[in-house]
């Protein structure tokens, strides 16, 4: 797994990002993912192998899949209805020929497999974009730490390069993992879900003191500038008990500058067209702007630089 | 109404009588008036034999005498082209065919409904009068004796469009500074001291001698139509028992009494100068196209001294502004169904702001800040927007027009200097009138006072595609259009294909279309229909004695040929290159029977799936912008070959408008996956909806690695969500964006911010929209890729995005 053809797992290149960091940026999408929090927007970057989605607004019940598929990975449940997807079977196919057949553009594979040098030679395409605004290349995910030795490869190259580098973190990986990584990195967006190690757990399927550890070592480092970022999601993570003791913690272990995601259900389309169900279900509301400029004005009470939405 | 927080504001809520005009306008219906149009009739009846130039003069005079003029409710800038709030004429002398034809059914049909005004039976008696003297008439007939018939069949077959015939001049922008600076006086007393020195000698003398005289009637006309508003606003303030409108109505009197016969004196008299001139322009040949060139420049010293002096606050100022702008909306261009679907009743009044002096610096002052606010605040269809981009623009400055552009409506439309600046020598502009440049109409590069801009016609390059897969033949009429390239199925290679394309059926097409064109909008425009008031406000017309028909403009030569659908065109090559030639997917001949076939049918489905998944333009995929390059490349090549009726070569154009429609209407299916008699991709740069799917960094790469020099115009659409510019980061981002389009030679673009419609239609048709962005942070998605839940709460969202 190294060297300019180590490949990794990603799932979009995602030009002209505006919120992930300075200027115009280039968000590169790893797959695979530690944790499972119950709100993530992006589904199709948990597993650590390319899916199958299903767009049922797309799909016109053609049946062309059904037959195009070697491994009789799919069939309908009943007449009339829309396809079903064993995707068990689906973990052996290098093919998709489903998704290339399709020609509604129904199905969509995410997830392919790339070499670092084409991923760089991706990004670079956008380096006039990047020196016009200071901008340069976000690695989110999934989780980039999943796939340290690739993610490495690249943003060495990128550094080569001269290109301003942002990671977007959980901070759920070993320590030696994030530090080599943070050598290459010039600006971290560092993931704070909870600060109860047993929430944590029940919220995301993984508790919460390496990711602290981690981000104390980091902070203490002081090499890197580090934004903590935290989604807010109600009735999750949002009380001011939870919201007071993330600014404490944060605010001692010398960060200067936080981030809030307000929930959005934007992904809930995406839990279906992947066969799965929404783990917050479909009644759980946004929260006002109000409720977001309470929770802003706690971690400005802690002389916390706070922004909301990226 | 949108306002972004961390843009300053510095005016302004509309005034009472600004809201309350605004109101009269949008509830007024379009009228057709038929005034105008009955007193040139009239006059045209009892003046047979009178040398054209001082005929038309005079019929304009006699228009400008007696038509009927008003002055409405809050008004505080006055005039307009027909005697309705909203309204215009017909201009029979041009078109009348459609007029009769379709006089009855304007009120009902989809876009552009009108109200046709004027008595019927007196319409069709004077209709009847130029069945056969009208441009549209004679036009045909010198077609005929030329051997070009083939053009009515291919304006029919929409491989062209009607304007061809219809509409000789229009696209200029008169010397609206000369007339703020000397008064129409100061222009009749330069005819008469030309006059007064040419001794008339030959033929030739005696024309020119008729053209300053022409010319001298109609700028009379003007001071006379002026001074009937004077009487007017007179009149009415003695009857005003409003104390108020009665000071505004003295106020108007003594405005129009001053203007535009007399030089400016403030910002006031310089406002109603301008708009004064340009409504009689418009009378004289109402027109899509005139525009108002750097209005932000020339108006700005009388702004900055009646400021300075106190004259007037900013506030009265922003206020007169909203009504000149309110005015400019009221103006619109009458056409028939024909023409409405390629450009609507949108008739192209360009505004300039920014841009750079002679000294290269930022010229956008003060005065360009309120237009654009009030542009903001106002969203009108009317006047278009055009931003002069530089590098040296004040980024606060860019931020509000960023603004404007955020809250939707298209406006303004972004046009860098850079690609002017390197095109314009090409055609002889001389240094100092490359600073003035503007765009004229919708995307079209003018000089200010000095050019003149014929409509020039349009070619579906489609089409020619089309017939090289059928030898000629255009498949839904059964006509040769074309020329004999052989069967396809013989050639054997994609170069051959190319030349096929280009050097002989695109080639044979231009060239019937330019012959055809030298002849509809100079040779019969010339002997029929000559502008006198237009002419005289264009250098050198009055120092050549000639109109702009027959040359004087100092600059001529921008009779464009403008191709169309060259995106649809670029990726049907590449699938013919890649999936025949390349990879040998499929044969020529099953290319063939497929498109024929319209794609019906499960072995052509399986092939347009194939031509479907071939990258498309819009992505930064060097292979297929290779072939994009290269159009432009071979389009201009053919163009400049033939010549605009002056023996200069044509100028090659791409401004698409919404000819992507119609010309689509008439094209079968091509080679990119599109189906028969739907639309292209529209302008010339703008991918095939739904095709660019790496994002707005991509496209702008794919578009500027065109290089359509010397083209005078391109047309580039972008769709965004207003989520992008929610932050001044996400601002910011953007002017790096059109920085970046600078930098690499792009020309024009604009950006359809999409509103609530916009997004329902998305969710609708979600094939069309398949590259519209959602900006949320560490998320990535496009808005066709949302749950229906989530897209229509996006949908309730944007209603007050800002």
């Amino acid at each position: 797994m190294s060297g300019a053809n180590s490949k990794g797992l990603i799932y979009n290149i995602q030009g002209y990002s505006i919120h992930d960091g300075p200027g115009i940026r280039t968000t590169v999408f790893m797959k695979g993912c530690p944790l499972r929090c119950k709100w993530c927007a992006n589904p199709e970057s948990m597993t650590h192998f390319p899916e199958i989605l299903h767009f049922k607004g797309k799909c016109v019940k053609c049946y062309r899949c059904i037959e195009i598929c070697p491994y009789g990975a799919i069939s309908i449940p009943a007449e009339g209805a829309f396809i079903s997807i064993n995707r068990e079977v689906c973990l052996d196919c290098k093919e998709y020929l489903c998704a290339k057949g399709c020609y509604q553009e129904a199905l969509e594979i995410a997830g392919n497999y790339i070499t670092t040098a084409e991923l760089l030679k991706e990004v670079k395409k956008d380096s006039l974009f990047y020196r016009n605004s200071g901008g340069g290349v976000t690695l989110s995910g999934g989780e980039p730490l999943s796939q340290s030795g690739f993610a490495l490869q690249f943003l060495k190259g990128c550094k080569e390069k001269g290109i301003h580098t942002t990671l977007d973190t959980s901070g759920y990986a070993p320590w030696k993992t994030l530090r080599e990584i943070l050598d290459y990195i010039d600006l971290v967006f560092y993931d704070i879900k909870h600060m109860n190690p047993a929430v944590h757990k029940e919220l995301t399927g993984v508790s919460n003191k390496q990711i602290l550890k981690n981000l104390e070592a980091s902070l203490n480092l002081a090499k890197v500038p580090i934004i903590i970022r935290i989604p807010v999601i109600p009735g999750y993570n949002d009380s001011k008990e939870n919201t007071k003791a993330t600014a404490r913690f944060v605010k001692e272990l010398g960060a200067k500058e936080v981030n809030l995601l307000p929930y959005h259900g934007l992904g809930m389309g995406k839990y279906t067209a992947l066969g799965r169900k929404y783990p917050l279900g479909e009644d759980i509301l946004p929260h006002s702007d109000t409720d977001i400029e309470k929770i802003k004005s706690i971690y400005e009470s802690y002389n916390l630089s706070c922004s909301v939405g990226g | 109404m949108a306002k972004l927080s961390y843009v300053k504001a510095e005016v302004l809520e509309k005034t009472a009588r600004v809201e309350r005009l605004k109101e009269a306008i949008r509830s007024q219906p379009l009228q057709g008036d038929w005034e105008r149009d009955h007193i040139y009739t009239e006059y045209w009846r009892h003046s047979e034999g009178e040398p054209i130039l001082i005929r038309r003069a005079k019929a304009y005079d006699k228009v400008q005498t007696e038509r009927t003029i008003r002055i409405f409710d809050d008004e505080l800038i006055v005039g307009g082209i027909s005697q309705y709030l909203v309204g215009a004429g017909f201009y029979p002398e041009r078109a009348q065919k459609w007029i009769g034809e379709e006089w009855d059914a304007v009120q009902k049909r989809d876009a552009d409904k009108f109200i046709p005004a004027g008595e019927k039976e007196q319409v069709y008696n004077d209709l009847d009068f130029w069945k056969d003297k009208a441009l549209d008439c004679t036009v045909k007939e010198a077609w005929q004796s030329m051997g070009l018939d083939i053009v009515n069949d291919m304006i029919e077959e929409k491989l062209t469009y009607d304007l061809l015939v219809i509409n000789p001049a229009g696209r200029q922008i008169v010397d609206f500074p000369k007339v703020l600076k000397k008064g129409i006086k100061g222009i009749i007393e330069e005819i008469k001291e030309i006059k007064g020195k040419t001794v008339v000698v030959t033929a030739e003398d005696f024309r020119k001698h008729n053209f300053w005289n022409g010319c001298a009637i109609a700028c009379n006309a003007v001071i006379t139509s002026a001074k009937r508003y004077a009487q007017l606003a007179k009149e009415m303030s003695e009857k005003e028992t409003d104390q108020r409108r009665k000071r505004k109505l003295e106020k108007i009197a003594e405005v129009c009494e001053r203007v535009p016969e007399n030089p400016a004196r403030s910002f006031y008299e310089a406002l109603q100068s301008v708009y004064f001139t340009h409504v009689s322009v418009e009378v004289e040949n109402n027109s899509y196209g005139y525009s108002l060139g750097r209005l932000d420049q020339y108006l700005y010293p009388f702004y900055k001294k009646d400021i300075e002096e106190g004259v007037i606050s900013r506030e009265e100022a922003s206020e007169l502004l909203s009504c000149f702008w309110l005015k400019l909306s009221t103006i619109y261009w009458l056409t028939g169904a024909s023409v409405v679907q390629f450009s609507q009743s949108t008739n192209y009044q360009n505004v300039t702001i920014g841009g750079r002096d002679k000294n290269g610096r930022d010229a956008a002052n003060e005065l360009s800040r309120l237009i654009v606010e009030v542009d903001t605040v106002l969203k009108l269809r009317q006047p278009t927007l055009s931003l002069r981009y530089h590098d040296s623009a004040d980024e606060e400055f860019l931020f509000k027009v960023g603004e404007d552009i955020a809250s939707g409506g298209g406006k303004p439309a972004i046009f860098c200097d850079g690609y002017a600046y390197s095109v314009l020598p090409f055609y002889g502009v001389s240094p100092d009138d490359v600073v003035e440049w503007a765009p004229v109409g919708c995307v079209e590069m003018g000089i200010p006072g000095k050019g003149t801009h014929f409509a020039g016609y349009f070619v579906s390059l489609p089409h020619c595609l089309e017939m090289v897969f059928t030898n000629g033949i255009h498949q839904r009429s059964g006509k040769k259009m074309g020329v004999d390239t052989g069967n396809v199925e013989n050639f054997t290679s994609f170069d051959q294909f190319m030349d096929a394309l280009f050097q002989q059926q695109f080639e044979s097409v231009v060239e019937k279309l330019s012959m055809a064109l030298r002849t509809s909008e100079i040779f019969v425009a010339q002997d029929q229909a000559p502008l006198l008031f237009n002419s005289a406000l264009i250098s050198d017309c009055i120092a050549e004695g000639k109109d702009i028909h027959r040359g004087g403009a100092k600059y001529t030569n921008t009779i464009l040929c403008n191709p169309v659908g060259m995106v649809t065109t670029a990726n049907s090559l590449y699938a013919i290159k890649k999936l025949v030639y390349d990879d040998k997917v499929i044969t020529i001949k099953e290319l063939k029977e497929a498109l024929a076939a319209n794609f019906q049918g499960d072995c052509y489905e399986r092939i347009r799936k194939l031509c479907i998944d071939v990258p498309k333009y819009g992505n930064d995929i060097d292979e297929v912008d290779d072939i994009h390059r290269e159009l432009f490349r071979r389009c201009n090549e053919v163009i400049v070959r033939n010549k605009n009726g002056f023996g200069e070569p044509m100028a090659p154009g791409y401004l698409g408008i919404l000819a992507h429609h119609m010309h689509g209407s008439g094209c079968s299916a091509t080679p990119d996956g599109r189906l028969a008699f739907t639309p292209f991709a529209d302008g010339s740069l703008s991918p095939y909806p739904g095709t660019d799917t790496h994002g707005p960094a991509a496209v702008i790469k794919s578009a500027a690695k065109a290089n359509p020099s010397p083209a005078l115009s391109t047309l580039f659409n972008m769709k965004f969500h207003p989520s992008v510019f929610e932050k001044p980061d996400g601002m910011r981002a953007f002017w790096a964006l059109i920085k970046t389009y600078s930098d690499l030679g792009g020309y024009h673009i604009q950006f359809n911010v999409v509103d609530r419609q916009a997004l329902l239609d998305a969710k609708a048709h979600p094939e069309e929209y398949r590259d519209l962005l959602v900006r949320v942070a560490g998320f990535s998605a496009y808005f066709v890729e949302l749950s229906p839940a989530v897209q229509d709460e996006l949908i309730s969202r944007t209603e007050h995005a800002f």
